[in-house]
């Protein structure tokens, strides 16, 4: 994803076990064992991928919830998403009919 | 937003997690034990099948505790037994953890699983199975697990697994029946790319019976295991109490997770603060898994089970190479505020044994 597309719908990785603890997120790929935990705002974003919200919904959900920009949101949120991708965290889809 | 750089998890990282699940009281780590039966009979098994609490439960109170652990911030699932295969709905149990995202290790001896079975393992997010090799070959291994066969059918199933991302390992205890190849052992472990878990240590039966224990290694025989010096260095360790540290020695905080951060369930349902530490919280077929966890008075009665230390233990030189265990204690004594007998005498075994070998050489 090189610029943000309101219409992906990223939901966490089919083989991932995750939990939240203490208000933030950590989770462990099985291929290669490695942890990975998430910031408090970060943890949020992830409450929010559900593979049912697409990006567009959930920049809506995090501009209402942080005082942001949405140029700077749509951003963050794309770079966000491109390394959960790249760690295999999370798979993308795009929702029919875009 | 930002992401923790990426690490494959340690120990570190998981005595933090274990640290923050602690302040927040969640239970982080469960093991299930879903049946004490087994087709083998190791000759230490410490599970004795008929006790009180061998009833296997319905599969919807294990998928009920699985919702329960989860919602309360539980991650890692130890599923194990007996032989945890041969719980009929193991596989249903299995599909549900994976459902509710949890980190699963299956401990077994992994007679029972089949090459279509170790795929299903990998697509229901099975991350890390641990397995039982007594020996390097099929006289040793079969001798202790007392079922012919068994060490080949092992090493097929140990086979199929390298050839997926599941982590292994394998484990096993010195006993008098296998520790003169104890070093082929080793070799074939390493060989396979596995985690090898050796141990000294036997644990009584459940019901206190010291068979188990009787079949660990004498002095003399502990000295020939240490004349191995990747054994001796890599896998049990080379230290002794140090003489002036002897003189004070530290107060150490034990460990112990049990009843914090660990919790097990029994076949029955029973609840206990660990896998080898049978003191009962409550049962989960009559009371929900959060309230037995929140408010059971022998869970207040572990409190300060890893600042405070036992009488006996307070003062001992050997305090700081002792594997103490509470659960093992309660077992041996009915009490866990005690040392555990059969620990005091297994360390001061290798203790000793250490300082021979040490003073044989120089």
């Amino acid at each position: 994803m090189k610029t943000f597309d309101p219409a992906i719908v990223p939901q966490p990785s089919s083989n991932l076990p995750w939990r939240e603890l203490d208000g933030e997120v950590f989770a462990i790929t099985p291929e290669d064992g490695v942890l990975h935990t998430l910031n408090e705002t970060a943890s949020f974003i992830w409450g929010l991928i559900d593979g049912k919200r697409s990006l567009g919904e959930i920049e809506t959900q995090v501009l209402d919830e942080f005082e942001v920009t949405s140029e700077q949101l749509r951003d963050d949120l794309t770079a966000f998403v491109n390394l959960l991708e790249e760690r295999r965290l999370v798979q993308l889809e795009v929702t029919e009919g875009e | 937003m930002e992401l923790s750089d990426a690490a494959p998890i340690n120990t570190a990282m998981l005595n933090e997690l274990k640290q923050r699940a602690d302040w927040r009281g969640v239970p982080l780590m469960a093991s299930f034990e879903l049946t004490w039966n087994c087709q083998w009979h190791c000759i230490h098994c410490y599970v004795v099948r008929d006790d009180p609490y061998s009833a296997e439960m319905p599969l919807e109170y294990w998928k009920q505790a699985a919702d329960e652990l989860a919602d309360m911030g539980a991650f890692l699932v130890v599923l194990t037994g007996g032989e945890p295969l041969l719980y009929p709905h193991f596989w249903e149990l299995l599909e549900h953890l994976h459902k509710r995202r949890f980190y699963t290790r299956l401990y077994t001896n992994g007679a029972l699983l089949t090459d279509d079975d170790v795929d299903r393992l990998v697509d229901l997010g099975v991350a890390t199975v641990d397995i039982s090799l007594h020996g390097p070959d099929a006289a040793t291994h079969d001798a202790i697990s007392t079922e012919p066969g068994s060490f080949d059918r092992v090493m097929k199933v140990i086979r199929k697994i390298k050839t997926t991302n599941i982590y292994l390992s394998l484990k096993t205890n010195l006993l008098m029946q296998n520790y003169e190849k104890v070093d082929e052992w080793r070799k074939l472990v390493e060989s396979l790319e596995a985690q090898a878990k050796l141990s000294l240590m036997l644990t009584p039966s459940n019901d206190g019976d010291m068979a188990p224990v009787s079949m660990g290694l004498g002095e003399k025989e502990m000295i020939q295991v240490l004349e191995n010096k990747v054994i001796r260095e890599i896998y049990l360790g080379d230290t002794l109490p140090d003489e002036k540290a002897a003189e004070k020695p530290p107060l150490l905080a034990l460990g112990c997770s049990a009843g914090s951060t660990t919790i097990n369930i029994a076949p029955n349902g029973e609840i206990f603060p660990c896998l080898q530490f049978q003191l009962s919280l409550g049962n989960i077929r009559n009371q929900s898994l959060e309230r037995i966890w929140g408010h059971s008075s022998n869970r207040y009665y572990l409190n300060g089970i890893r600042a405070i230390y036992a009488e006996g233990c307070q003062g001992c030189e050997l305090s700081g190479h002792c594997p103490r265990c509470p659960g093992i204690a309660y077992v041996e004594t009915g009490s866990c505020w005690v040392p555990p007998p059969s620990t005091c005498e297994k360390t001061e075994k290798l203790i000793n044994a250490r300082r021979r070998f040490h003073s044989k050489r120089s």
